[in-house]
């Protein structure tokens, strides 16, 4: 096999794909820290899903040339982009195809070449390139092939350099406990680092012609190796986004457009206007429309407009919340408005949370947090429907601060996006706080990002397996206090983990505590150690919040 | 004969000074429970404060009339004056109309100037007492009305309130509108700026707040008249003074009080700094 056409690429990386939808569950149980967050195999799959299903549609419907099917991926993976591993990801799909350009197919030399600016580029979606991250596995990956090339080893044999590709990525997976101390000492490998190895496997087994829906790629967990009988089924014409899609709203609305010279840009943005949750990729032959509208005639009126219409799917999503469909209707009848001024869009885990930001001035709301890492593509919709001219996103996660970065870092003419780079949910509440529409986006920017340096943050949860961080062994069931998410304190009960995670703080009688009690709490408990906190420090201000949020008792702040 | 100042009562300009300085202060009115009463004449502070916690009505406020203006200037025209009238912001309250109206009464050729401070209380204050000053070195009303109006700007106002409540309900929140509503208890400060309330900050509570005024007033800083105004509660202004005193000498600070008219719109335990800063 010298070269790979088009629709080869694209049926290897949907056979990577495939393996990695497998695979997801080991995946994100390789978090180091024992808090519920470990969802980077889902992430990672979400990621380049919409980009592979693209990829796959296009590589069927004609002749595809190896750079447009790379594109179509890494275009997918942008706005598909959630967690930090998706975000470096969709960077890596988007060096990838920066080698492909052009190429009507993938020969050997490309694949180095791509593989070199795939690693550039995922270097740079991090402000603080950590060895021992998936960033580690995809350089091996670059520096193999191009030394493999070098000695002419493979005298240009594309299978056989996967091949090489995909033992690189296995080595080099294997030595990241030994780069980076946290994976030693939690005993497992870097869960985006798997990632890739699964990726590449899954396109390799592919191309020798192996089965990747029963392939077992011998990898291993904490908990030993993977039993790949135990492995999660493959979703066969699985829904399109079915697990990222975040309201139940109106009706789900899916269809392709085909056609010549389509403006997927403009497309967007003319769906953003009536439709919510939307997933839009493509390029000007295809683009795929996912969309939860309240007249999905509309929404294919509009398609039809534009090209023909293929894989029409229309749901009607059921009306968990009365309340908030109402005002969403009455809000969809006013007519579209200019972008003016400066709006907030928060990220928020939680029904107490979303209307704790909403009423201190965010305009919108992206529902997510710890293990619901939204996309670039829902940030940048509810960007849209804030009407601001400028918008300043709040993450208030650290899993969410790249995608973040990334939804800002798109092209748009009509708004401008900042990141206010909250990594907690008190942080998040400081920055909102400090925020005045009336001062302009720089004023606000360092008045937010002041706001929140001055807060301290504590996250309280369960442990969900037996590891030793920091040199404490933690057991399963532990209750966890987190100060600024390093581990701080273990107790038997969440409120004696807020407690001594607090008096670790130190308090004093100037500070305010807030605590935002979680869906599993309530505001008994929460009150009774309000009052244990005030006892502590006499004359402190204790505030209490009902935040909603999932696996965490308690977050609360220090100012 | 000479010039003499004439406000208005959403000044809030101490009465003991204004008799000191010949200023005339022409009350605005509130109506509470259907009856009207005069700002300061026949509604103490403290009776309406205590009125607006426990009337389930909010009292309404209305702007004087055109012939309370016109008595008050013919008084002082006969009386060979000329006349500087300052008053409060026209986007906040319609009694420059009335101010206006009333001149229009002597013809073009009366000697009354009428000004738009496009602040309130304890800022119009300043900017009246100012005037007074000015009155001792000039004979000239219009050249007296012209420093005025280009002193204006150097007037800022802070006003840290309790709640948003009554700034909301009276109609008069203006762009402050994006600090109603958090689940948090925040200590909204507010400012004034092109006559209108805007919003500043939401420090967490009373002493944030406190601190956070006077670092606003600092940033200000050199001062040339400082006042501090509250509702209720008089041992914060106090407070607030102790804080400030190193920034001027004692005479030139003014401590006031929120009367019936603006106490309406900032509501009990509200706390307002005015700085006029040196040029």
């Amino acid at each position: 096999m010298d070269v790979l056409q088009g629709n080869e690429l694209a049926q290897a990386l949907t056979a990577g794909f495939r393996c990695l939808e497998r695979y997801r569950d080991p995946i994100n149980a390789l978090n180091v820290y024992p808090v519920p967050d470990g969802d980077t195999g889902t992430n990672m799959m979400l990621t380049m899903r919409a980009g592979v299903e693209q990829c796959a549609q296009a590589a069927q419907a004609e002749e595809a040339t190896a750079g447009r099917v790379a594109r179509l991926v890494a275009d997918g993976a942008f706005w598909e982009a959630r967690g930090n591993s998706g975000v470096i990801l969709s960077q890596f799909f988007k060096g990838i195809a920066q080698g492909l350009e052009g190429k009507e197919v993938c020969a050997g030399t490309d694949l180095a070449q791509a593989f070199r600016a795939a690693t550039q580029a995922a270097y740079r979606a991090v402000g603080n390139p950590v060895e021992g991250t998936m960033l580690t596995v995809i350089r091996c990956v670059a520096e193999a092939l191009e030394s493999r090339l070098e000695q002419g080893g493979a005298d240009g044999n594309v299978l056989s350099l996967w091949e090489t590709a995909y033992s690189a990525s296995r080595e080099a997976l294997d030595r990241t406990p030994s780069l980076l101390p946290k994976l030693q000492e939690a005993g497992v490998v870097d869960a985006g680092g798997m990632g890739i190895v699964v990726i590449l496997g899954g396109a390799y087994l592919h191309l020798t012609g192996a089965d990747v829906d029963q392939a077992d790629l011998g990898l291993a967990t904490a908990a030993g190796q993977i039993d790949p009988t135990q492995l999660a089924s493959v979703s066969v014409e699985s829904d399109f986004l079915d697990a990222s899609v975040e309201s139940e709203w109106g009706y789900c609305t899916q269809f392709l457009i085909q056609g010549d010279n389509l403006d997927i840009d403009r497309v967007r943005e003319d769906l953003a206007r009536t439709a919510e949750s939307l997933v839009i990729v493509g390029d000007d032959q295809f683009i795929k429309v996912h969309i939860h509208v309240e007249d999905p005639g509309a929404a294919l009126s509009y398609g039809v407009a534009r090209g023909e219409l293929a894989q029409i799917k229309i749901d009607n999503m059921s009306l968990q919340n009365q309340d908030w469909a109402a005002g969403h209707q009455a809000a969809r009848q006013e007519p579209a408005l200019p972008k003016a001024g400066i709006k907030l869009v928060a990220v928020a885990p939680g029904a107490g949370l979303s209307q704790l930001f909403k009423d201190s001035g965010c305009a919108a709301i992206v529902s997510g947090g710890q293990t619901m890492n939204p996309s670039v593509a829902q940030l940048v919709n509810a960007a849209e429907s804030s009407g601001g001219q400028e918008v300043i996103i709040l993450p208030n996660n650290k899993n969410v601060a790249l995608t973040a970065v990334q939804a800002a870092d798109r092209e748009n003419d009509t708004q401008s996006l900042h990141v206010a780079l909250t990594h907690t949910v008190p942080q998040g509440v400081a920055a909102a706080l400090a925020f005045n529409p009336e001062a302009s986006s720089e004023q606000n920017l360092q008045a937010m990002q002041e706001a929140a340096a001055s807060v301290v943050s504590i996250e309280v949860t369960q442990a969900i397996r037996d590891t030793t961080l920091n040199g404490v062994s933690v057991a399963e069931g532990d209750y966890m206090g987190l100060v600024e998410g390093n581990l701080a304190v273990i107790e038997d009960t969440p409120e004696a983990a807020l407690l001594s995670a607090l008096s670790n703080v130190g308090l004093s009688e100037d500070h305010i505590v807030t605590l935002y009690w979680g869906a599993d709490t309530d505001q008994e408990r929460t009150e009774a150690v309000a009052q244990q906190i005030e006892e502590q420090a006499s004359g402190i201000q204790v505030d209490l919040v009902s935040g909603g949020q999932p696996h965490y008792p308690y977050f609360a702040s220090v100012e | 004969m000479a010039i003499r100042i004439v406000t208005d009562s959403a000044s809030d300009f101490p009465a003991e000074l204004a008799e000191q300085l010949d200023i005339t202060v022409v009350p605005c009115n509130v109506v509470i429970d259907d009856v009207s009463y005069r700002d300061g004449v026949d509604l103490t502070a403290d009776e309406f404060y205590q009125r607006l916690t426990s009337s389930p009505r909010l009292p309404t406020t209305s702007q004087p009339s055109v012939g309370a203006f016109q008595t008050v200037y013919q008084d002082l025209l006969e009386q060979g004056h000329d006349v500087v009238s300052i008053h409060v912001s026209g986007k906040l309250s319609g009694t420059v109309n009335s101010a206006t109206q009333a001149k229009a009464t002597f013809g073009d050729s009366a000697a009354i100037e009428i000004i738009d401070s496009g602040l309130a209380s304890i800022g119009l204050t300043m900017a009246v007492r100012a005037a007074a000053k000015l009155t001792q070195q000039s004979t000239s009303y219009q050249e007296v009305a012209a420093q005025v109006r280009q002193d204006l700007g150097l007037t800022s106002v802070f006003l840290a309130l309790d709640t948003l409540e009554y700034l909301q309900k009276g109609g008069r929140i203006g762009k402050a509108q994006a600090f109603v509503g958090s689940l948090l208890s925040v200590k909204p400060i507010l400012t004034l700026r092109d006559g209108e309330v805007h919003p500043l900050e939401r420090p967490r509570n009373h002493q944030r707040a406190m601190r956070r005024m006077t670092e606003l007033v600092r940033e200000r800083t050199p001062a040339k008249q400082l006042g501090i105004i509250y509702s209720t509660e008089a041992a914060w202004a106090a407070d607030l003074r102790s804080q400030m005193s190193n920034l001027l000498p004692e005479e030139e600070f003014i401590t006031a009080r929120f009367g019936p008219v603006l106490g309406n719109y900032v509501g009990p335990k509200a706390l307002g700094i005015a700085i006029t800063s040196a040029r």
